[in-house]
C-alpha cells in the first residue's frame, strides 16, 4: 500500500471525528445504561452487605478481585506497546499506540473500581492512605496491598501523562483545522484549544519534547513491568498453595501483555473499519501484533508447565495435591479451557495466513482475553477454595450481583472507549507524518553550544520562509545556521525533526537534568515514606522487622517512577513554554497540518536583509511579522 | 563484500600472539587445575569446572541467540556488528565437552548422584539428567548451526524464533538440574527463566565488549548496544528480585534455604553485596550518560565488570550451597583460566575463519 500523504492522514483522522450518528449514539447510550444498571445493583450490594455477593468462608476473595487482575492486565498493553516500541524505535506502535494508551487509562479506571466494590465498606477506603490520623496508626508498607494503591495509583497517572503529552501535537493541529472551518467559538475548537496548550510545533518545543517524551517512556517502561508484578504479590506473598510461586510476577507480566494485545485487536479490528482508518492501520500492523503474541503465548505457556512441575519436583505435599484438585476438582473445566484458550488457540498465530485474517485476529484475540479472565477465575477464588485444611475447603459460585457488576464493567470500559474514538484523534497524526516523512533516526550528543537567546517564535518581528517538504527545509536550515542569524532561528513544523537542534547547535535538553532530579527525589521519599511510618508504627508484622527494606523497594520504585514523571511534566511546561494559550506571531496553521518554516527574529529593519537570506534558500513562500 | 574487507573489520590482529596467550592460559589452567582433583580439593575441582560451564555455556549460547533476538524484533540497528554474535558457535564444542565431562566426575561433585531414595525419583537419575540436559544443548546447538547458515544466506526469521525458545528451554534444564538441585529440597518456579535471561544478559555484555574493539566501529551502534546492556541489567535485577522478595516474605524452610546461606553468611553477604552494585546495578549507574555509552574503552570495562560480575554469580549460586566460609584458589582459578582460553580462542578461530558476512538489508527479506 502507498503512504498516505500528510493530508490525507489529518483528512482520514478528522473524518473519524465527524459529528456522531444514530448507531453510534445508540451504542453509547446502551453500554450507559449497561454502567448504569451495574451502578444501581453495586448500591444494592452497598445497602443489602457483602452477604448478596458470593464471597464467604473460605473463599474472601472472589469475582471482583479477579476482575480487578483481569483490568490491570487489559491495562499492560497500551504502555507497553508505547513506551517499550517507542524505545526501541518499532514503526508499528505509530498506528495502534494512541488506542492502546487510551485502552490503559479506561481500563485502569475500570481495574481501580474493583476493590472499591470488594471492600463493602467504601466509605472508609482512605485508611490506606498515609496520613495522621486520629487512630494513630500508619499504613503498612510490608503489606502487598499498600503496595497495590502505589503501584496502580502511580500507573494511573504516568499513563495518563504519557498519553496526554503524546497527544499535545495533534490536539494543537486539530485546533488549528477546527478554528479555520468551524471558527474559534465553536465547542470543540475551544476544546482542542484549551487542551493543546498553545503548542505550535516550534523547533525549539520539539527540542524538550522529544527528550521528555523519552523519558516518559523509560520511565514507563519498568513502571508497566512493576505494576501487574505487584498485583502478582498480592497472591505470591501469602502461604497458599497455588498462590505463592516466584514465578508469580513474570507470568502476570507476560499474562498481562497477552491479554492486552488481545483486548487491542478486539477493540482496533471493528474501530478500524468503523472510522475507515485502513489507510493508517494496516493489516501488516495487525500482523506484528500478532507475532508478539506468539512470543507472549510462549512465556504463559512456560509458566503453566512450570507450575505443576515445580509443584511436583518440591513434593510438597500442600502444593501438589492443589494442582492436582486444580487439573480435577470442580475448577477443572476452567482449567482446562484456560490452557487451551491461552496457548494453544494462539498457536494458530503461527501461521502468516492467520495473522493476516482479521477474523481470525479478532476471534482469536476475544478467545484469549476469555481465556485469561478463566485463568483469573482459577487462581482468585480457585486458590482460597482448597488450601492446606481439608475442613476449609469449599465452593465458591459468583452470584447474580456479581455477574451484573462484571459485565457493568466491560459496558462502563467500552464506553468512554467509544467517547474517546469520536473526541481524539485514535491515530498519533504527527507520528504518522515523521514515519512518512521517513527521517532517520539522530541521537547524536549535543554537549555543547547555547540554545537559542530567546526562541525565535516569540520574538516581536522577523521573517517566515515556508516550505512543502522537509528536507529543502533541512537544507536551508543549515544556510541559516552558517550565518550570524543562527541564535534567533528557530522552526515550525508538524513533527519532530531530530536534525534541528543538532544543526541549530542546541546541547542536549535540560529536561534530563528535570528527570534525573525528580527520580532521584522520589526514590528518597518512597524509602522515607515506608520506612518513617513504619519507625512511627514500631510493629512486628508477620514476623518481620519494622525496618523491612526488601518490601520498601517496591515503594522506594513507585516514587521513584511517579516524581521522576511528574518532575519530568514540569521540566516540559516551563522549557517550551507550555500553557500561553495565544499563539506567537509568526506562526501560520499550516505548520501544524503539511508545511514546514524556518522562523528568523531580526528587528524591523533588519528584515529586508534576512528575506534575502531566506530567499536565496528557494522556499515556497516567505512573510515578515511584527 | 569481500573476504577481505570481512577480515579488515572483524578479524582480530595479531592471531598468531593472541593465539599463543590462549594457548598459554588453557596450559596453565590445567595445569594448576589437574592436580587439584586428587585429595581433599577433588569436590571444589569438579565444581570449578561446573561453575565454568554454568558461565560459559549460557555465554556463548546468549551471545549466538542475540542474532536471532534482534531478527526476530526487526531490529536493524545493529548493522555489520551482527557477525559478531554468531561467533558464539564456535564455542558449542566447548559447552558440550564441558558436560560430558560433568557426566563423567559427576559422583564427585553432584550429592544428588551418590543420594539414595531422593523424593525427585527418576527425575534426578545421573544418565537421565545428563542425558536430557546433553541433549537440550545438543539441539540448541544444531539449531544455531542451521540458523546461522540461514542467516548468512539473509534468511533465517521462522528458525530464529526457534533458537529463542529452544535456548530459554535448554538453560531451565541446566539451571534446574545443575544449579537447583544442589540442594534437593530447594525449589523456585522462577529460577529456570532468570538464568536465562542471564545467559541472555552476559551475550550482550561479550557482544559489546567485542564491538568496542572493531577498528572504527560506529558509535551509533556501541550506543544502542550500551543500551541493551542497561535494559538486560534491570531485567535481571527484577527476575533476582521478583524471586527473592516472596521467598523473603514467605519464610518458608524449604524455599528461604538458598537466600539464607547467601544473605546470612558474613563472607558470602559481602559477595552478594558485590554483585548488586556490579552485576544488577553497575551498567545503570555506569552507563547512565550518552558519552559513557558511546566511548569504546569505557563500554568495554562496564562489558567486562558484567561478565567478571556474571561468573562470580555463578560461583555464588554455587558455592555457598557446600560450605558457609569462602574457598577459593587453584581449583577454581586454574580451570577458570584454562575455560577462558578455551573460550576465547574458540571465538577468535570463528572470526579468523569467517568469510561472509551476513547480507545487509536482510531483515527487511
Amino acid at each position: 500500500m502507498a503512504k498516505p500523504t500528510y493530508q490525507q492522514i489529518d483528512g482520514d483522522v478528522a473524518l473519524a471525528l465527524r459529528p456522531p450518528r444514530w448507531p453510534y449514539l445508540l451504542a453509547v447510550g446502551l453500554l450507559g445504561a449497561g454502567a448504569t444498571t451495574a451502578l444501581w445493583v453495586w448500591v444494592y450490594q452497598v445497602r443489602s452487605g457483602m452477604g448478596v455477593a458470593g464471597i464467604n468462608q473460605p473463599v474472601g476473595w472472589g469475582v471482583y478481585i479477579a476482575n480487578f487482575v483481569f483490568w490491570v492486565g487489559i491495562a499492560h498493553s497500551g504502555t507497553l506497546i508505547s513506551a517499550i516500541l517507542h524505545l526501541v524505535r518499532s514503526k508499528w506502535r505509530t498506528a495502534v499506540s494512541r488506542s492502546a494508551e487510551a485502552m490503559t487509562i479506561f481500563a485502569v479506571m475500570t481495574a481501580g473500581l474493583f476493590p472499591l466494590i470488594h471492600l463493602g465498606r467504601v466509605w472508609v477506603f482512605y485508611f490506606i492512605a498515609p496520613y495522621p490520623s486520629e487512630r494513630q496508626i500508619w499504613p503498612n508498607f510490608v503489606s502487598p496491598l499498600v503496595w497495590d494503591i502505589c503501584a496502580i495509583s502511580t500507573y494511573f497517572t504516568v499513563s495518563l501523562i504519557f498519553w496526554y503529552v503524546g497527544l499535545i501535537p495533534d490536539l494543537a493541529s486539530l485546533r488549528d483545522r477546527y478554528e479555520v472551518s468551524h471558527g474559534r467559538d465553536h465547542p470543540r475548537s475551544r476544546f482542542y484549544r484549551f487542551f493543546a496548550l498553545g503548542w505550535t510545533g516550534a523547533g525549539s518545543q520539539w527540542w524538550h519534547y522529544g527528550r521528555s517524551y523519552l523519558f516518559f517512556a523509560a520511565l514507563a517502561t519498568p513502571l508497566v513491568i512493576s505494576v501487574h508484578s505487584v498485583v502478582s504479590w498480592d497472591f505470591a506473598m501469602s502461604l497458599m498453595p497455588g498462590w505463592h510461586t516466584t514465578i508469580f510476577a513474570p507470568y502476570f507480566v507476560a499474562g498481562a501483555i497477552h491479554q492486552g494485545l488481545g483486548m487491542v485487536l478486539v477493540l482496533l479490528i471493528p474501530m478500524r473499519k468503523l472510522l475507515h482508518l485502513e489507510r493508517l492501520i494496516t493489516v501488516d500492523h495487525f500482523e506484528a501484533i500478532g507475532k508478539t503474541m506468539i512470543v507472549t503465548t510462549l512465556i504463559v505457556g512456560y509458566a503453566y508447565v512450570l507450575e505443576p512441575w515445580t509443584a511436583w519436583y518440591s513434593h510438597d505435599k500442600f502444593e501438589w495435591q492443589y494442582a492436582v484438585w486444580r487439573a480435577t476438582g470442580y475448577m477443572a473445566p476452567e482449567y482446562w479451557s484456560l490452557t487451551l484458550l491461552n496457548v494453544l488457540v494462539p498457536l494458530a498465530l503461527l501461521f502468516r495466513r492467520v495473522r493476516r485474517n482479521l477474523w481470525w485476529l479478532f476471534a482469536i484475540g476475544a478467545l484469549v482475553n476469555v481465556g485469561m479472565w478463566l485463568e483469573r477465575y482459577v487462581i482468585v477464588p480457585g486458590g482460597t477454595t482448597h488450601d492446606y485444611l481439608p475442613h476449609n475447603w469449599g465452593h465458591y459460585t459468583p452470584t447474580w450481583v456479581e455477574w451484573t457488576i462484571t459485565a457493568g464493567a466491560f459496558c462502563w470500559f467500552a464506553f468512554w472507549f467509544l467517547c474517546f474514538a469520536k473526541f481524539l484523534p485514535t491515530v498519533p497524526t504527527s507520528e504518522s507524518k515523521a514515519q512518512v516523512a521517513g527521517l532517520e533516526h539522530d541521537e547524536a550528543p549535543r554537549v555543547s553550544g547555547l540554545g537559542p537567546v530567546v526562541s525565535a517564535r516569540l520574538a516581536t518581528s522577523g521573517v517566515v520562509a515556508v516550505f512543502a517538504e522537509v528536507e529543502p527545509m533541512v537544507a536551508a536550515l543549515e544556510k541559516v545556521a552558517a550565518t550570524p542569524y543562527r541564535r534567533t532561528t528557530d522552526t515550525f513544523s508538524p513533527f519532530k525533526i531530530d536534525a534541528v537542534p543538532r544543526i541549530l547547535g542546541w546541547p542536549t535538553s535540560p529536561v534530563r537534568y528535570w528527570t534525573l532530579i525528580g527520580a532521584l527525589t522520589g526514590l528518597t521519599c518512597g524509602f522515607a515514606l515506608a520506612a518513617g511510618s513504619a519507625h512511627v508504627n514500631d510493629l512486628i508484622v508477620g514476623g518481620k522487622p519494622w525496618a523491612a527494606w526488601l518490601p520498601f523497594c517496591v515503594v522506594g520504585f513507585e516514587g521513584t517512577i511517579l516524581v521522576g514523571t511528574l518532575v519530568n511534566f514540569t521540566g516540559l511546561w516551563i522549557h517550551t513554554r507550555l500553557g500561553r494559550w495565544k499563539l506567537p506571531r509568526g506562526y501560520d496553521r499550516r505548520f501544524s497540518a503539511d508545511k514546514f518554516a524556518i522562523i528568523v527574529g531580526c528587528p524591523p529593519e533588519r528584515t529586508a536583509e534576512v528575506r534575502a537570506l531566506l530567499e536565496a534558500t528557494k522556499p515556497e513562500e516567505t512573510y515578515d511579522f511584527k | 563484500m569481500t573476504s577481505n574487507e570481512v577480515e579488515q573489520n572483524f578479524t582480530p590482529r595479531w592471531p598468531a600472539l593472541r593465539a599463543a596467550v590462549w594457548c598459554v592460559l588453557i596450559a596453565v589452567g590445567l595445569a594448576v587445575w589437574l592436580p587439584t582433583l586428587g585429595g581433599d580439593t577433588a569436590a571444589r575441582a569438579w565444581r570449578g569446572l561446573l561453575i565454568n560451564f554454568l558461565f560459559f555455556a549460557p555465554l556463548g549460547a546468549g551471545l549466538t541467540v542475540w542474532s536471532a533476538i534482534v531478527l526476530s524484533s526487526q531490529g536493524r540497528w545493529s548493522g555489520r556488528l551482527e557477525n559478531l554474535t554468531l561467533a558464539g558457535l564456535a564455542t558449542a564444542p566447548l559447552a558440550v565437552a564441558m558436560l560430558i565431562v560433568l557426566w563423567i566426575g559427576s559422583a564427585s561433585w553432584a550429592p544428588w548422584a551418590t543420594a539414595k531414595d531422593l523424593p525427585q525419583g527418576f527425575w534426578l537419575n545421573p544418565t537421565f539428567v545428563f542425558g536430557r540436559d546433553l541433549a537440550a544443548l545438543v539441539i540448541f546447538w544444531i539449531l544455531a548451526w542451521a540458523y546461522a547458515r540461514q542467516r548468512l544466506a539473509g534468511r533465517g526469521k521462522v528458525l530464529g524464533g526457534w533458537v529463542i525458545f529452544v535456548y530459554v528451554i535448554a538453560l531451565s534444564f541446566v539451571a534446574y538440574d545443575l544449579v537447583a538441585a544442589l540442594d534437593v529440597k530447594w525449589y523456585s518456579t522462577l529460577w529456570g527463566l532468570y538464568f536465562a535471561v542471564t545467559g541472555v544478559y552476559s551475550g550482550v555484555a561479550l557482544w559489546a565488549l567485542l564491538a568496542a574493539f572493531v577498528p572504527g566501529v560506529e558509535r551509533e551502534k556501541l550506543h544502542d548496544l550500551g543500551k541493551l546492556m542497561v535494559a538486560f541489567s534491570l531485567l535481571t535485577t527484577y527476575m533476582m528480585f521478583s524471586q527473592l522478595l516472596p521467598i523473603w516474605y514467605a519464610n518458608l524452610p524449604d524455599e528461604v534455604r538458598m537466600p539464607l546461606a547467601r544473605m546470612n553468611f558474613p563472607a558470602w553477604r559481602i559477595v552478594s553485596t558485590v554483585l548488586l552494585a556490579t552485576m544488577y546495578l553497575g551498567p545503570l549507574a555506569l552507563l547512565l550518560t550518552i558519552r559513557a555509552k558511546r566511548t569504546p574503552w569505557l563500554l568495554g570495562a562496564v562489558a567486562v565488570l558484567v561478565l567478571a560480575s556474571t561468573w562470580v554469580g555463578r560461583w555464588w549460586s554455587v558455592a555457598p550451597t557446600f560450605s558457609h566460609k569462602i574457598e577459593f584458589g587453584g581449583p577454581e582459578i586454574g580451570i577458570t583460566l584454562a575455560s577462558l582460553g578455551a573460550f576465547a580462542l574458540a571465538l577468535d578461530w570463528y572470526r579468523w575463519r569467517m568469510k561472509a558476512e551476513i547480507p545487509q538489508g536482510a531483515a527487511e527479506a
